[in-house]
């Protein structure tokens, strides 16, 4: 009963996500907000993983979401190779710099390890700056012409602003579909256990190394696809751009507003922050990070479970009544 | 020769900076094992007190240190009281996003009140060098360095040799144990907070005679502020200095003798090789 | 008990989407379509309530907010005299519509993205940095959304052979060349150290001006770069002082650092026989203000300053320091003649609808007060208005025209003073 309620809703939602575009009163910068809602959601989704399910609080996911963005645009824009390989490459490259990432950095611990991604972070982005050969340096890449998609027999044009939409929300759906399948396998119960307490799961035979490494590449792999469809709907690409510390800050915004540990959580803070910036900016005008910064706080003091968490108790504690 | 020599007294007196904008930090993470995001904008108030002392009254800069300390240290004591102090658990990362929330919000703030202009104060000493042989060294960052001594020696002083700093010292090794002998220990960390900012104030105050300020100015010292602080140590003071000058000197041979686009780098790299096998920092013990 | 809630958490979402999709429906909903009727797929027929608007994206906050307040000033300024003198089209308004981009390309999308979408915004302007004015460009030519850059300055915006876009200021690659001239004709300088802003404009300047230059005429160079954020640039100018050239040639960003650089220049005791700019924070009032004296006789090479012979151009200068309290500089200018270009367009075009406007702007070739403006292609670039730029020096507090010679208002003082002997 209760699950068939679930998928219900589920496909209810996936319903209402797929017809979208299609609303009489849906327009190119609707699809837009969208797609960036989407992005939020993947890269929040792939930090909350490393971030919220094993405890290893990140501060410098923006490198693997420059890697993906770097990677996609320089094979699509220098080799013309099609967007989706390039995605997929982007991603894989951004797995291959979690590796030597993982391996140095999971000495650390706590706030040590957040510092750690922070300062590799920049490194990277410095790097970027400086090799102009390969990544045009301060000036970017630019993408001018994007090449068709051919899966097979079918061939697809990334381009309109709906294609991007659709394009996104596959994604989105594939990122929420693995977090799920994964999170119930009993690696996500060893990354949860790790966040707990490291030192008693070490303890009970977990290899924690290998899992937080093992939690660790999957999200990079997840917040390098975020980057390179980022760096393609955006056009151009540039060090301070997808390297940059706020973006690493924006993953880390969007589960915690949401709920941290679930994943529900950056999905609901994904929408809450994308659509409060543009309504408040519409409300007040260029004081609106004034009241962004306002409502983290708030957030934080009132909510400290997320919005997520927050709904859940006052649902549970006013309906749970009731039924009982 | 010369030039090794220039770019190792001018890698000290930066470095001097770097440790002074540390040294609240360190004593904030140290003690109450916040990452403060808020860090930079509290550099920034004492920045926008530091102008507005001397537009208004016609104080030298530096004779503004007592004034803009004691603003910030209010408005740090302010913060904590009805922010900081009262977030559930005080975790590591809802501190750390709470008061990422509040840098977001001073510095826009604060640009909506003051306009986002560029500030600079006008000194008539500002840019006057003092030659010793070739070498020519910048008389601001000689004052700033003194003045950097006396907050290092004094917060040291302050922290072994009086009540309430041996009280912090006590909370921050041993909360339970400091409480059950008579210390409050929330009002001691409403205290720390509030000498955290004060010390970023005074670092706001040097660093005018320097660089020019505007209200989002603050998140430029956050990370060099951390590679400091990681540096000396977590809550070690004479720590900070010792990490300040250590970057500022990396940066200048660095930019000399390797390449100049990397600048930022080398403080990076060394801050990622003490995390990896120093995580104590070079001087060790905390506080 | 679990699906009430998602049930819940899903509602919410929907509503809150929909709910942007009203707000954002409502905003230019009561204006829509009620002249003719032939409304067209992007941008429709447009001829209500006398209101034309104008997009402009601009940083509005971030460290760059300063830059954006100064397009806004000099927008403002020029859509209230062209109102207040009767309008465009007998009698229809200018309106200005500014969105946030933070100074992030990323930001500046979502922002074009927005300003397109309302059909009553005809044209866009605005941009500020490279970046931006990058992404803003290639979103409006998608769109078909008639763009006019004012100040961004990277090449490839208009060498991307895009229709809709239009640059009247000149580009990276064109702003040192009168620098270059300077060099090769009036001085003897075969030294240079060049220090640049390492960003998009710093290695747009370099790339696309200075690298090919300093190649060809074999100069024995020193390059530095440094971080816009750098507290102090002594490190570097230690090394130019070892290096000892004979120009120094320097691209900063905002005033900011390019009163950093001299600073350090002046600390370190770096003598040359020239001191130079590529524009923007050497040719900023604020730089003078800043700076003070150690601004005295450095050079910039910059997009020409206004035409100073005109009366306009002192009846603007003297109104917009009446009004906001200090003097315009190269942004303010720019931003001025925009709105001036935008409105001559506008009164030019067939009909009121972008695709019209687009016409109009391609055959604008007017006067004002920063020069002639006519968009032409050349040189692999489209659209784009053959700039002038000019050497300015600071002299007593006044950035004047020394190079070349059509131009100057007088003499340059060459060379530098050492910094002892002032």
């Amino acid at each position: 009963m209760r699950n068939k309620g679930i998928i219900l809703l589920i496909i209810i939602a996936l319903a209402f996500a797929l017809v979208f575009p299609q609303f009489p009163f849906v327009n190119n910068y609707l699809l837009h907000v969208s797609i960036v809602i989407f992005l939020h959601i993947i890269f929040g989704l792939s930090w909350n993983l490393l971030g919220g399910y094993t405890g290893q609080i990140s501060f410098g996911h923006a490198m693997f979401l420059g890697m993906g963005a770097y990677t996609t645009m320089i094979l699509v824009t220098q080799y013309e190779i099609n967007p989706l390989t390039a995605i997929l490459l982007g991603a894989v490259f951004a797995v291959f710099l979690a590796l030597p990432v993982g391996l140095v950095l999971f000495k650390l611990r706590g706030p040590y390890f957040a510092l750690g991604t922070l300062a590799t972070a920049e490194i990277i982005r410095l790097v970027a700056l400086n090799w102009s050969s390969l990544t045009g340096g301060g000036v970017g890449i630019l993408l001018l012409n994007i090449p068709p998609i051919n899966v097979g027999f079918m061939e697809f044009q990334l381009g309109s602003k709906e294609s991007f939409y659709y394009f996104t929300l596959l994604f989105t759906i594939i990122t929420i579909i693995v977090m799920y399948w994964l999170l119930r396998r009993k690696e996500g119960y060893y990354f949860l256990s790790i966040r707990e307490d490291e030192d008693a799961s070490l303890a009970l035979g977990i290899d924690t190394r290998l899992y937080k490494t093992y939690a660790l590449l999957i999200s990079a792999f997840f917040t390098g696809i975020s980057g390179g469809i980022m760096a393609l709907v955006v056009g151009i690409i540039e060090p301070q751009t997808v390297f940059a510390v706020h973006l690493s800050a924006e993953m880390i915004f969007v589960a915690v507003i949401g709920g941290i540990g679930t994943i529900m959580g950056p999905i609901i803070g994904s929408f809450i922050l994308v659509i409060l910036t543009e309504i408040l900016y519409d409300w007040v005008g260029t004081a609106y990070l004034i009241l962004y910064g306002l409502l983290l706080m708030l957030v934080i003091l009132y909510m400290p479970e997320g919005v997520y968490g927050w709904l859940k108790r006052k649902f549970l504690s006013t309906f749970s009544r009731k039924e009982v | 020769m010369n030039l090794f020599m220039q770019s190792i007294i001018d890698g000290i007196l930066n470095g001097a900076i770097y440790a002074v904008i540390a040294l609240g930090l360190t004593l904030i993470f140290g003690v109450m094992k916040i990452i403060n995001m808020a860090h930079g904008e509290f550099v920034m108030l004492g920045m926008f007190s530091t102008y507005f002392i001397y537009q208004y009254a016609g104080l030298d800069p530096y004779l503004t240190i007592p004034f803009t300390g004691i603003i910030v240290f209010l408005f740090g004591l302010l913060m904590y009281q009805f922010g900081v102090g009262k977030i559930p658990g005080l975790t590591e990362e809802n501190s750390l996003l709470f008061t990422a929330g509040a840098s977001l919000f001073i510095a826009n703030l604060a640009q909506f009140l003051w306009s986002p202009n560029y500030r600079r104060l006008d000194l008539p000493y500002g840019v006057t060098t003092l030659q010793v042989g070739d070498l020519a060294i910048s008389v601001t960052k000689i004052i700033s360095l003194c003045i950097v001594l006396v907050c290092v020696i004094g917060l040291w002083y302050f922290l072994h040799k009086t009540f309430v700093g041996m009280a912090i010292r006590a909370s921050s090794q041993e909360k339970i144990a400091a409480s059950l002998m008579g210390i409050n220990v929330k009002r001691i960390a409403m205290i720390t907070f509030g000498i955290g900012a004060g010390f970023s104030a005074i670092a706001g105050t040097l660093l005018t005679a320097e660089i020019a300020f505007y209200p989002t100015v603050g998140t430029i010292f956050i990370i060099k502020a951390f590679i400091v602080v990681v540096l000396g140590g977590m809550g070690n003071i004479p720590g900070a200095a010792v990490g300040g000058i250590i970057l500022g000197v990396a940066e200048s041979l660095g930019a000399v003798y390797v390449s100049s686009g990397f600048t930022d780098a080398y403080g990076l790299i060394i801050f990622l090789l003490i995390l990896l096998f120093r995580p104590q920092g070079l001087l060790g013990r905390k506080v | 008990m679990k699906n009430k809630l998602f049930i819940l958490v899903v509602l919410m979402l929907a509503v809150s989407l929909s709910l942007l999709g009203c707000g954002n429906e409502s905003a230019s909903g009561p204006v829509e379509n009620e002249g003719d009727g032939t409304a067209t797929e992007e941008g429709g027929e447009q001829s209500v309530e006398g209101v034309i608007k104008i997009g402009a994206v601009l940083p509005m906050t971030g460290p760059a907010a300063v830059f954006g307040e100064k397009f806004q000033n000099a927008y403002t300024m020029a859509v209230e005299e062209i109102n207040e003198a009767g309008g465009v089209r007998g009698g229809m308004k200018l309106e200005l519509v500014i969105e946030d981009s933070q100074e992030r390309p990323e930001e500046g999308v979502k922002s074009a993205e927005r300003l397109i979408n309302d059909d009553d915004v005809l044209i866009l302007t605005g941009g500020r940095s490279s970046g931006v004015t990058f992404a803003v460009a290639r979103v409006a030519n998608q769109y078909q959304m008639p763009y006019l850059i004012d100040h961004g300055s990277t090449d490839l915006a208009t060498q991307s052979g895009w229709e809709y876009v239009f640059r009247f200021n000149p580009t990276a690659g064109m702003y040192s060349e009168a620098l270059q001239d300077f060099l090769i004709n009036e001085t003897d300088v075969s030294s240079v150290a060049y220090i640049q802003v390492d960003n998009a404009f710093g290695d747009a300047i370099y790339e696309y001006g200075l690298k090919d230059f300093f190649e060809e005429k074999g100069y024995d160079v020193l390059y530095e770069k440094y971080d816009e954020n750098s507290l102090d640039l002594r490190p570097i100018m230690n090394n130019v002082k070892n290096f000892g050239p004979d120009a120094v040639i320097m691209t900063s960003g905002t005033d900011n650092e390019a009163t950093q650089i001299m600073r350090a220049a002046a600390e370190a005791g770096v003598n040359a026989k020239v001191f130079a700019g590529t524009g923007a924070g050497h040719s900023i009032m604020g730089f003078y203000e800043q700076a003070g004296d150690l601004a005295e006789y450095v050079m910039s090479s910059a997009p020409w300053h206004g035409d100073k012979s005109q009366d306009e151009w002192h009846e603007f200068y003297n109104n917009y320091r009446d009004r906001y309290g200090h003097s315009p500089g190269e942004h303010e200018v720019e931003g001025y003649v925009s709105i001036y270009i935008i409105a001559d367009v506008l009164e030019r075009a067939e009909s009121l609808n972008r695709e019209d406007v687009r016409k109009a702007l391609a055959e604008t070739d007017m006067m004002t007060i920063f020069g002639p403006i006519k968009f032409e292609d050349f040189d692999g670039y489209t659209n784009q208005n053959r700039g002038i730029t000019e050497l300015s020096q600071w002299i007593d507090g006044e950035l004047v025209s020394v190079y070349p010679e059509e131009v100057a208002d007088r003499e340059p003082v060459y060379p530098f003073p050492s910094w002892n002997e002032r």
